[in-house]
């Protein structure tokens, strides 16, 4: 039981993380999905491994006494068969956004094969929608084409700018687990991510000021590949903690990219267990992340504190508040638009500094138990 | 400050050269005779320019390829100006006195921009046409903004062109620009005060958006400088910064497009963009643009009165309130400038000694004073980038300063020419040469070039490009 119990508190943790992170990590960039995705995977096949150790120590002493029924097979590490995880979520903004103050939240679905214990590959795919943070209450220098003093101000408000996004990601995982000298089980996991976006309307092709003149990008889509590799550091009863290291490049430059240097992202996560059904856990984050806007990598950092519970055996609620933007993009948000075509000023380009989200998540979804929570 | 003495002596030295054309060499004025630039070009003749009207050869305020009849003018014809261009004028030399036309973007006729032509009498200047986006002879101009409709207004719109000189260009926009800023000729009247700033900044900052597409449109989606790489020139002239001065001044300094460190950037990677395609380059320093007619000291207020038609007795008794009110009102002092648009202004306005003036119609001391400050930045920049690439440093700013401080050019004395306004040495705008004066340019960019690169490109016939100059009195 306690195997399966740690798989599935892992497995939906993970994706409970996932999706909750995805608002956020939409502003805090896709090294945060990976990790996510990542992290409580490889936390649910560490767990099981370190509690294949601890029960194997125990046969030794306690050999089975003959004719009595044997138990059922555990769990020794990653889920194996067919899985499946499937939820809906919304959330609610905690940070400035003004009167666009929602955050629908999205669907997002998980498919993965076990092929053993230490071998799994999954498909996901999960969507998330957000807004920079102020928005609709700001008020920001409007520039002309060539001409380095801003002609005047414009209240975002009134603007008639959407940058509404909505974030779609597709993710497939390799993940293996090895166990190092029979104590320590780490797991490795090549990763593709590849991320589309919606802003303001069907696409993210938005127009951008680079040196000076106009250039249409698709903002937010870009193909990431990344190797993860996650480490325990704490294992009790009622506590778990792992840390995770995950070297990223994109598979090509885009938009204003200027590098493709592998930037590292790397989480801490650490969990409570109060009773079998709930587990309550905290994830800080940093992480190196390019969008297609960006010249150079962002800065990420960001958090996320959240509890799971497990309403029946394939159904589960979770609930998280996050928070992250980057610490090299400032300020926040919209910051100025620019008139690429004199006359009219028809074609603009909008100029943003980091984004920033803090937001509640909740979730409610369905699942193969053995990835559901606990 | 030691920058100028010694491109003074450069000047001299090199408009000595310019001038000693003068009396022979054959003539290069071709008849307009459109055909395929040429091919398997040995180095002095695969040239591309890059550069802005001066490149393109504009002159009286339009780019035209080829002789338009109009009725109500002086002139027969509207004469074609970019084949009297310098760098025309250099190709056809290089290339044994052949049609340069043929590396041209011939602009069929009616001109891109308004020709500033005689009138029906010899005092009196017109524009052709009078609207620049309606009327007669506009069509050119309302279909120069879309590059669907552009190639139009060619008279070679399937040749691709080795003369990318654009009007108004930068060099940032050069290196980056791959469209117009405007999208149309009519300028929408202002609705609010922001729509209003943005149609004044569009007269300062939108000149490219009608030359763009009719120079560039046979290179869809490149900038002028990938173009010129495409064109894998064996030489390549470089000639960009006026129009920074020119816009800084235009807006009265509200629009300083380029710094110096970016425009030595901008400029280092043309330069080098070319290097690597093959080219010998050739980089052109600027001339002070306040020194040339386009611009009246306003010390000399009273005689560009007189010139502009004033009678005499006039001009000296309002002159004295006229300036007193621009030091006052337009902070125009000995300094400073009005620009002809300005004079226009002011005479007028006659007798009101309180002209109502706007930007483009001034230049404050202070403003001039800045400007002087950015020509020697920007040149110092140029002279720089030439150095580190090894590139040629053409020192256009020696020779018209030789030309400025000298005031005439014995071409055809005593007739011609002078650098006042209608002397000869510039067209009716002011700004660009005559085809005599582009000559002069043309000679001294043939002599660094053939100095630096051990190439024997004759000099231009300065007489022959004045025996057929419309803007140059005979």
């Amino acid at each position: 039981m306690l195997r399966r119990f740690l798989g599935r508190t892992a497995s939906l943790t993970l994706l409970g993380i996932l999706c909750a992170a995805l608002p956020a990590a939409a502003d805090s960039g896709i090294g945060s999905v990976l990790g996510d995705q990542l992290v409580p995977s490889a936390n649910s096949a560490i767990k099981a491994a370190i509690r294949e150790q601890s029960l194997h120590a125990a046969d030794v002493a306690q050999v089975p006494p003959i004719q009595q029924p044997a138990k059922a097979p555990a769990q020794t590490g990653l889920p194996t068969g067919w899985t499946y995880m499937a939820d809906f979520s919304a959330a609610w903004s905690l940070g400035n956004t003004g009167a666009s103050n929602k955050l629908p939240g999205g669907v997002d679905g998980m498919l993965a094969y076990g092929f053993s214990p230490t071998l799994r590959a999954e498909a996901a795919y999960y969507e998330v929608q957000h807004y920079p943070v102020g928005f609709n209450t700001g008020v920001v220098p409007v520039y002309v084409q060539g001409v380095a003093n801003p002609i005047g101000t414009q209240d975002l408000s009134t603007a008639g700018i959407d940058v509404a996004t909505k974030d779609k990601f597709t993710l497939l995982m390799l993940e293996h687990l090895i166990t190092i000298g029979h104590k320590l089980p780490i797991v490795i996991t090549p990763t593709y991510v590849s991320r589309t976006s919606m802003i303001g309307g069907p696409d993210d092709k938005q127009v951008v000021e680079a040196n000076g003149f106009p250039l249409q990008i698709q903002a937010r889509t870009v193909q990431v590949q990344a190797l993860a590799l996650t480490l325990p550091f704490l294992s009790t009863p009622k506590m778990f903690g792992t840390f995770t290291i995950a070297p990223s490049w994109l598979v090509h430059r885009a938009g204003l990219n200027v590098e493709n240097k592998a930037q590292v992202y790397s989480i801490l996560y650490l969990e409570y267990r109060p009773t079998d059904r709930t587990t309550i856990f905290l994830e800080p984050q940093s992480s190196r992340d390019y969008l297609p806007a960006d010249v150079y990598a962002q800065h990420l950092n960001s958090y996320f504190l959240g509890i799971s519970h497990r309403l029946t055996r394939n159904t589960f609620v979770q609930a998280v508040l996050n928070s992250g933007g980057p610490s090299n993009y400032k300020p926040y948000g919209l910051t100025g638009i620019y008139c690429q075509q004199l006359v009219p000023c028809s074609k603009q380009a909008i100029t943003a500094g980091g984004l920033h989200a803090t937001q509640l998540q909740l979730q409610f979804g369905i699942g193969t138990p053995s990835v559901l929570p606990f | 400050m030691k920058l100028r003495p010694t491109l003074s002596l450069a000047a001299a030295a090199t408009l000595a050269l310019a001038l000693s054309a003068c009396g022979g060499g054959g003539g290069s004025s071709a008849a307009y005779t459109p055909s395929a630039p040429p091919s398997g070009s040995p180095a002095t003749t695969n040239i591309v320019g890059l550069g802005d009207s001066l490149t393109a050869g504009e002159q009286s305020g339009a780019l035209l390829g080829a002789p338009v009849p109009v009725s109500g003018s002086l002139f027969p014809a509207l004469p074609p100006t970019q084949e009297a261009g310098w760098w025309a004028q250099m190709w056809s030399s290089a290339n044994g006195g052949a049609a340069s036309t043929a590396v041209l973007p011939v602009i069929a006729g009616a001109p891109l921009g308004s020709m500033i032509i005689p009138g029906a009498t010899p005092t009196q200047l017109t524009s052709f046409p009078l609207q620049s986006c309606s009327g007669a002879g506009s069509q050119n101009n309302l279909s120069a903004f879309a590059l669907g409709s552009a190639l139009q207004t060619r008279a070679n719109p399937s040749a691709a062109p080795f003369d990318l000189g654009v009007p108004g260009m930068l060099a940032h926009e050069a290196l980056y620009m791959t469209g117009p800023y405007q999208s149309a000729c009519t300028i929408a009247p202002p609705t609010n005060v922001q729509q209003g700033q943005l149609n004044l900044l569009a007269t300062l900052l939108g000149a490219e958006s009608l030359n763009f597409y009719p120079v560039l449109g046979n290179f869809p989606g490149k900038t002028a400088v990938q173009a010129a790489v495409s064109l894998h020139p064996t030489l390549a002239t470089v000639w960009f910064g006026e129009n920074e001065l020119l816009k800084f001044v235009g807006s009265l300094g509200q629009v300083n497009p380029t710094s110096p460190q970016q425009f030595q950037a901008d400029i280092l990677s043309i330069i080098q963009q070319l290097q690597q395609a093959g080219a010998k380059v050739a980089v052109g320093n600027l001339l002070d643009p306040l020194k040339a007619p386009a611009f009246i000291p306003q010390p000399g207020l009273q005689t560009a009165l007189i010139s502009a038609g004033v009678p005499a007795v006039v001009a000296g008794a309002v002159t004295p309130a006229i300036q007193a009110s621009l030091q006052s009102t337009y902070g125009v002092g000995p300094n400073g400038y009005v620009t002809l648009s300005g004079l226009r202004k002011i005479a007028l306005g006659l007798p009101s000694t309180t002209p109502a003036l706007g930007p483009g119609d001034f230049v404050p001391d202070a403003l001039a004073a800045a400007t002087e400050q950015q020509l020697t930045a920007l040149n110092a920049a140029i002279s720089a980038d030439a150095q580190s690439t090894g590139a040629a440093l053409v020192d256009i700013y020696g020779t018209f300063n030789q030309l400025f401080q000298a005031g005439a050019v014995p071409i055809n004395p005593p007739k011609c020419c002078s650098t006042q306004f209608g002397g000869g040495l510039f067209s009716y705008d002011g700004l660009h040469p005559s085809n005599t004066g582009y000559a002069l340019v043309a000679n001294t960019w043939i002599q660094t070039i053939d100095g630096k690169f051990s190439l024997t490109i004759p000099p231009v016939s300065v007489s022959a490009a004045y025996a057929t100059d419309p803007w140059a009195p005979h």
